[in-house]
């Protein structure tokens, strides 16, 4: 995520690059690009994970399904209006306000909500309905509607195309959300060993990617671009927005398999992962706090915006994570220690 | 082997894989026509080569007057034409292109996406940009060719400045200035040249005729300029009919001009026509007029 916000302001690639039809010409600016493509699966699945676990802890302790709906409402709620409003804003270093936009955060407050509905359905059935959107979501996709008509794009871009006012609609990353949610049923219930952990995680990673590849070798259904050959950009460059079912399936494997990854490796590479751990534990502070820095500096103010390549892409996330990882410490004991509704939802 | 130098062997192991996955060469080859040609890994990939042309003519395909340096105009545009090579190796599946034209910030001024089809045959691609002086500015531009999102051909072209043509501003103002007086009549005097008989409806006869005279406001402020006028007839039917073109040299200070057409009932039906008079192509004035079959007696 850092990495590819950091080349959205610094990299003079941002110039002409449209993320709706991506177009390289070296190998180092497809893998800054193709590097951050895990992080929105990754931040659905662990998010809704995040929401099941929630539910189990608050389940544990008596409190009622509807105050937990409650609460998963109100939160989804919150993300959303701080999308509307500082993250957006924030975009463009506060020159404007521009809350008629839904990104990356409020779908996952949508998620949340729609999550709080069936969070506290069996983790076969939340399996089943992820699936279930994700093979219909390609159907849903060839529905046409009126760009011109403002009413139609954003109801049909906040859940099934993606477009200017959303690129995050809510029904494929909702559904990498349940997966998450159902993934954490082993991660954080069944599985009691970090070795169980990852052998499961590995597994699932690995059947998600084979069935991804085995649609995208079909080259029909489930695939939005085509590719010249197995192994090839192409092949591994289908539609993120909106997601296509191979991205979808793909993503899902990488994201299970990295996540199994940080497991194995927690213990032996502590000192790496208190990085991670540092900024995981406030990711929505560290979300906010980086775009509005980096839109501030670079965008407002001009400071090598859109100048640099991938070299000076890496130099500024080296800076934005010394900038931000004493921040996020910093805003964690403000966290642990606040009773403020805002701060605390942060 | 200690698990972080085995997780350090897969990250350098998926950095080189990932380097590999690329269907291109890094390094470029340039081509006698100065496209820089990204070769493919594989000896039949797919490459391309790239004209610049102003037009391709419609006859034969060719491209028209080609060249890497073209002058900004008026409603003029400079056209890219993309060879491929290697197409035949390459029927049996979709193939995807993209042609990015670039300014020289290179920044996208338009983007076209191409998608040809399994057994579609297409060995070259076109593409066009316009370069009037109010979408382009002088400077190096250059055009860009994808296969699947990766780079394939690359190639800069310059736009001169955009010259002023005085000459068709000053055809534009003569439009503008230039008015005509249409009359119409059936007989014209030998001596002066003026009409005998004014009118806009005339009988058909035998070897009846009907004369157009035309007479021009503010044509002296032009006389050093040439001046083409066009007579047209029109015929009740829409159609025209007849057209007689007057050449006005330079220094010719003619302020009239006049055209006829014989109305004999073989050649002429009743009904509405027209008498439209054009200088250089553009319409400045018109008349109507009527024809009628002569009364039995």
């Amino acid at each position: 995520m850092l990495v590819d916000h950091c080349s959205y302001y610094l990299n003079s690639v941002w110039n002409f690059f449209d993320p709706f039809d991506p177009l390289f010409a070296s190998w180092g600016q497809v893998a800054l690009r193709y590097v951050s493509f895990l992080c929105a699966p990754g931040f659905l699945i662990i998010n809704g994970a995040m929401v099941w676990w929630g539910y189990y802890k608050r389940k544990s302790k008596g409190i009622s399904l509807l105050t937990i709906r409650k609460h998963l409402i109100q939160r989804g709620l919150f993300l959303i209006l701080l999308q509307m409003t500082w993250v957006n804003s924030s975009w463009g270093g506060f020159s404007s306000f521009n809350p008629w936009h839904l990104g990356i955060i409020s779908c996952i407050g949508l998620s949340m909500i729609f999550q709080s509905l069936v969070v506290n359905l069996r983790w076969e059935i939340q399996l089943i309905i992820a699936l279930l959107l994700l093979i219909i979501h390609p159907l849903l996709v060839q529905i046409q509607y009126d760009p011109n008509n403002a009413w139609t794009t954003a109801l049909m871009q906040t859940f099934i195309d993606a477009g200017k006012f959303n690129k995050y609609p809510v029904i494929p990353w909702f559904a990498l959300a349940l997966l998450g949610s159902a993934m954490a049923h082993g991660w954080l219930k069944s599985w009691h060993t970090n070795k169980k952990r990852m052998l499961w995680s590995f597994a699932i990673g690995i059947l998600a990617i084979s069935i991804a590849i085995i649609i995208r070798t079909a080259r029909g259904y489930g695939n939005t671009f085509p590719f010249s050959d197995f192994g090839s950009y192409s092949f591994f460059f289908d539609q993120k927005y909106p997601p296509s079912l191979f991205f979808s399936l793909w993503f899902l494997g990488c994201s299970v398999i990295v996540i199994g990854l940080i497991i194995s490796l927690n213990q032996y590479l502590r000192k790496l992962f208190l990085i991670f751990d540092i900024t995981g534990k406030v990711a929505l502070f560290f979300y906010c706090m980086h775009i509005a820095i980096l839109g501030v500096f670079s965008k407002r103010i001009g400071i090598y915006y859109h100048e640099g390549e991938v070299t000076e892409t890496l130099i500024g996330v080296v800076i934005m994570l010394i900038i931000m990882v004493p921040l996020s410490k910093w805003f964690f004991n403000v966290k642990s220690n606040s009773k403020n509704f805002i701060i605390k939802m942060m | 082997m200690k698990r972080w130098e085995i997780t350090f062997f897969v990250i350098v192991v998926a950095t080189f894989t990932f380097y590999n996955c690329s269907d291109r060469l890094e390094t470029t080859t340039i081509e006698i026509s100065s496209t820089t040609v990204y070769p493919s890994r594989s000896g039949n990939g797919i490459d391309a080569n790239i004209t610049f042309c102003e037009k391709i003519s419609k006859k034969t395909g060719n491209p028209i007057n080609p060249g890497n340096v073209f002058s900004i105009k008026e409603e003029e545009k400079v056209t890219a034409v993309i060879n491929l090579r290697n197409r035949e190796y390459h029927r049996n599946r979709d193939l995807m292109f993209h042609i990015d034209w670039l300014d020289s910030s290179m920044n996208s001024l338009f983007k076209k996406r191409i998608d040809l089809p399994q057994k579609d045959s297409t060995t070259v691609l076109v593409s066009s940009i316009n370069i009037s002086p109010d979408k382009r500015l002088p400077g190096n531009y250059s055009l860009r060719v994808y296969l699947f999102r990766e780079l394939i051909a690359e190639k800069k072209f310059e736009l001169l400045p955009y010259v002023i043509d005085s000459a068709k501003i000053i055809s534009e103002e003569m439009v503008r200035k230039i008015t005509p007086t249409i009359s119409l009549g059936s007989k014209i005097s030998k001596k002066t040249g003026k009409l005998l008989d004014d009118g806009t409806s005339f009988t058909i006869k035998k070897k009846a005729k009907i004369y157009a005279s035309v007479y021009f406001e503010n044509i002296e402020l032009y006389s050093k300029q040439p001046k083409n006028f066009y007579v047209d007839w029109i015929g009740p039917d829409s159609s025209s009919f007849f057209r007689k073109k007057v050449e006005l040299a330079p220094g010719d200070s003619i302020y009239s001009i006049s055209s006829s057409i014989t109305i004999s009932p073989q050649k002429r039906i009743p009904g509405n026509y027209l008498v439209r008079i054009y200088l250089f192509e553009e319409l400045i004035g018109e008349k109507k007029f009527s024809l009628q079959n002569a009364t039995i007696k």
